[in-house]
């Protein structure tokens, strides 16, 4: 118990949170510098890119707005095709509102920069303090790093950057590593029936696959996390 | 700054109003089995979900190696014996090794 309550402690420390969120901050540099070099490449500005990355704030939107802006799509358009991308940050949004200070300012912007990596980072028992070190470092990242693509955009020529090289995979795997974590630490704890979840998880994972095969990777969401709570709900995790 | 980047930022922004920044705001009475289920049977979800999505992600690129790579990263974060940087930065150099040795 000892143990626990110390090693909880040395993950809280302000050098702790710093460590656990590093690595993501780094992984997802990459992908936020793609973006900026494929902005620049369209013409955007260096502030255009830095505002985007700063008031948006939001991988898929950002890089689903490149062809809408370049094509003229409309205010509502563009803002239901990213409504419909980020819908999937309405709980995570309230799940994890009880972390957040709750002077109204701060709240608000750390509730916007929640991203995917911030929320599988974070933990239940977090202080609003070790949030702002979280959100704050990857939201950095992320801008500092739109910012440094839009410039090398300008600089490299076209031929140097491949189009084959998959620059977002390392974001992908960290976020693959943090949701298997969760998903451990909350499935498979000591005493629980590993193999109920196991099958609850199959068929939740087979639900998923198949809404996306039917509605698309972009409007899946919501109607999968609401059978995937379903499917859990019923086999009592 | 042209009109159409200008929509974009504001259409990104009101969607992080919408999606982020007013569900914390909102606040509801809840019974204790509607608080189990916020705090661990819809996180459970979102996860699975954020866990296929990446693999039909990356799977619909490079099937091969991405399938290999993420499959490795599921093994062992669920046998918890490595940590976020050795394991990224293994998967992630057996997938380019992949990408490579498969699209020779």
């Amino acid at each position: 118990m000892q143990v626990d309550s110390e090693a909880i402690a040395a993950a809280s420390s302000q050098g702790g949170v710093l460590r656990r969120v590093a690595p993501t901050a780094l992984a997802i540099v990459p992908v936020s510098m793609l973006f900026g070099v494929l902005a620049s490449r369209a013409d955007w500005s260096l502030l255009d890119v830095v505002l985007i990355s700063l008031l948006g704030f939001s991988g898929s939107g950002q890089f689903a707005l490149l062809p809408l802006a370049e094509s003229g799509a409309g205010f509502f358009t563009m803002l239901l095709i990213t409504a419909s991308i980020n819908s999937r940050y309405l709980p995570i949004a309230y799940m994890s509102s009880r972390r957040l200070p709750r002077a109204i300012g701060q709240r608000a912007l750390l509730a916007h920069m929640l991203g995917d990596e911030a929320y599988a980072t974070e933990q239940e028992q977090d202080r609003p303090a070790a949030v702002w070190v979280i959100r704050g470092t990857i939201y950095l990242a992320w801008v500092l790093a739109a910012l440094l693509g839009a410039l090398l955009g300008r600089l490299i020529p076209t031929a140097w950057i491949g189009a084959n090289v998959n620059l977002g995979y390392p974001a992908s795997v960290v976020l693959m590593y943090l949701s298997i974590t969760q998903l451990r630490l909350r499935l498979f704890e000591p005493g629980k029936r590993a193999a109920q979840a196991l099958v609850a998880v199959g068929l939740c994972a087979v639900t998923a696959l198949l809404l996306i095969k039917l509605l698309g990777p972009v409007y899946f969401w919501i109607p999968s996390v609401l059978l995937a709570t379903a499917i859990l709900k019923r086999a009592k995790l | 700054m042209s009109p159409a980047v200008l929509i974009a930022i504001a259409a990104l922004f009101c969607t992080s109003c919408l999606v982020r920044i007013v569900p914390t705001f909102v606040s509801l009475q809840l019974s204790d089995r509607t608080q189990r289920y916020l705090e661990r049977i819809l996180p459970t979800a979102v996860f699975i979900n954020f866990a296929v999505y990446i693999a039909y992600s990356e799977a619909s690129k490079e099937p091969v190696a991405a399938l290999a790579s993420l499959l490795l990263v599921g093994v062992i974060a669920v046998l918890n014996v490595s940590g976020l940087i050795t394991t990224s930065l293994i998967a992630t150099g057996i997938y380019f090794l992949l990408v490579q040795l498969l699209h020779r």
